[in-house]
This record gives structure tokens, sequence and C-alpha cells, in this order.
């Protein structure tokens, strides 16, 4: 779920936000109100979020992994 | 060291600690602050911004009006309250829930930014609080992103200028010394747990994939979540764009001309 918040970033990252970015209603469901936010700050917001921090981690490394490796 | 002002070819670099000092002599008065405007814009979504004066780098990109260069010209002196209320109010006007100061070095004026944050932090008509910085202060002062911290609207945005220490130094007019300050307040940022992203001019006009690849791999020796949630940035043909790279000797037409192609 992160990586796909990290890959909608690539394409709108700052300016709209991320309930409007999506038509993933599982996405928005899981998220709750912070999908109201544009997914750059969704992401740091996670990250400092106990309960999702490990699973925002992962999803970095993936990302990080398919782009630079 | 006279005031300096745009970058020219062949200029001789500044200290930025010594640049946010004596920029804060003139657009700092006790806790108030030099404010060009308020209004929104569409940015994040829709903002309230208040436009302030006064940065310590001299990048040769840079969108900001002339108040940026000329700061004893521009603007008037808002008290924190002042500043506080023409933000609500220019959000209320637009129908916004979230501010920003933009235009400037926000994190100069420091009593004039915690005062506006404590307010900005009890109303409720604003939901967020966008800090977008150059990092330079949050990275010589932990103290500073400490308090900063305690303000749980606030998300920083924090821009960095450069991959390496000579195109840090050619693009902003700042000694190379201080290249490292804002890869620092990402490590202070982190340390007090502060909302924040990062933003790179990584415009392939302007950074080669080389120095574009070293920055991310700064990021990622610092966080791999900070280095993939990385947002680059592009330049856009400004009217102060346009003359400061003309001053600067680079050719604007030309400059604006080439594909943008992405890495």
């Amino acid at each position: 779920m992160v990586l796909k918040i990290l890959e909608i970033a690539e394409i709108e990252g700052e300016d709209c936000d991320l309930h409007n970015l999506t038509a993933d209603s599982k996405l928005r469901y899981e998220l709750g109100d912070i999908s109201k936010y544009p997914p750059r700050i969704v992401v740091a917001k996670l990250y400092l979020d106990r309960d999702w921090r490990e699973a925002v981690l992962e999803a970095a490394k993936m990302y990080l992994k398919d782009k630079f490796s | 060291m006279s005031y300096p002002r745009m970058l020219t070819k062949g200029f001789k670099p500044f200290d930025p600690l010594w640049l946010a000092r004596k920029t804060e002599e003139i657009v700092c008065k006790d806790e108030s602050r030099k404010y060009t405007a308020f209004y929104a814009t569409g940015v994040y979504g829709g903002i309230a911004t208040g436009y302030a004066v006064g940065c310590c780098f001299r990048c040769f990109f840079c969108w900001s009006d002339w108040s940026r260069d000329f700061p004893e010209f521009y603007g008037e002196f808002y008290s924190a309250e002042e500043a506080y209320r023409n933000i609500v109010r220019a959000a209320k006007k637009w129908g916004v829930r979230r501010a920003r100061i933009s235009a400037c070095e926000p994190t100069l004026c420091r009593d004039h930014l915690v005062k506006l944050l404590e307010m900005i932090d009890k109303d409720d008509r604003i939901e967020l609080f966008i800090l977008e910085t150059n990092g330079v202060l949050f990275g010589v002062n932990k103290s500073y992103v400490r308090e900063i911290s305690n303000f749980k609207k606030v998300h920083v945005r924090v821009s960095l200028k450069a991959g390496i220490p000579e195109a840090f130094t050619a693009r902003t007019g700042a000694i190379k010394e201080a290249f490292y300050l804002p890869f620092e307040a990402i490590k202070n940022l982190l340390r007090y747990n502060v909302s924040f992203h990062v933003a790179a001019m990584t415009d392939p006009r302007l950074m080669a994939n080389s120095e574009r690849l070293e920055l991310i791999r700064k990021l990622r020796e610092i966080d791999e979540v900070v280095a993939a949630n990385l947002e680059e940035e592009i330049c856009d043909p400004y009217d102060t764009t346009i003359v400061r790279m003309q001053v600067y000797g680079v050719d604007p037409v030309k400059f604006f001309r080439k594909r943008l192609i992405w890495y």
C-alpha cells in the first residue's frame, strides 16, 4: 500500500491530495483522514506512526531497489 | 563583505549563517517580520500564504521577487499576531485550511516564526502548516528543530540545491563548507520526529544525473524513507529567474529551450 503511495507521489506528490489521486477505495479507507493530504505528506506522517513505520520502511527499500539498483 | 544581491560571474562565496544574520538585521524587528503580501494559491491543494522577505541563499534560478535581493526596499513589518490574522483571513477568504510562509527563508526571525506557530497550532481553522526551508538554520541549531517539533500542525519541506559541495556554491553562492548543513537539518528533523519531506532541484538542465545520484545516495545513507519520498523539482521561467540567470551568465533563452528529459 505504501509502495503504491510512493508511485502516486512520482506523478503528483505535493499539490494534489491523495484521496483525489486514487480511485482505490481500500487504500483511502485504510488510511482514513490522513488521505486528505498530498502523497509526500502522507508518507511522512505514516513514517511517524508506530503502527505504520515498519511498512513504510519496507516499501521505501523496495521502491529504491526498483529505481536505483 | 558587502551585502550579496544577485550572483554574478566570479562572485565571492559567502557564509550563509553570516548572510542569515545580516538579513535578519533588515527583515526582523523584535518579534515582527517583513512581508510583502498575504494571499492563497493552488499548491498543496490550496494554501494561505504569507509572502515574507529575506533569504540566506542567492540561487540563480530562484523565483522569489526582488525582495530577496533588496530586502531594504520591500515589505512592511508585521507582528506574529498580525501575520497570523492575515494568513487566517486569506485562508477563510479562499476556503482553505492550510497555511505557509513562502518566497523567503521562513526560519529567519525565529521569535516571529515560533509565536506565529503557537497561534496557528491553537486555531482549528488551520489544519496544516507547511514550513519550506533551505535547512541552513535547522542544520546548525538542534534546539530550533526541537522547538518546532512541539507544533503538531507543522510539516517541514527541506529544499536541497545540490548533491556536491562545488555545485552547491555555484548555485546558491554560499561557501562549500555549508553544503552539509541541510543534510544535518534532515538528521535533526528525524531525531525530533518532525513530519517532513525533502525536495531537491534536480532539474536535468541544472544537475547532471551523476550529481543527482550522489544526492540520493547521501539521503539513503541518512534514511531510506527520506530518500524514497524525495520530491524532484524543475526550474520554471519566472520573470525574476530569467533576469537572475542572465546576470549570472546563463542564457535563459537557451536554458529554457532545452528539452526537459527526466532521468
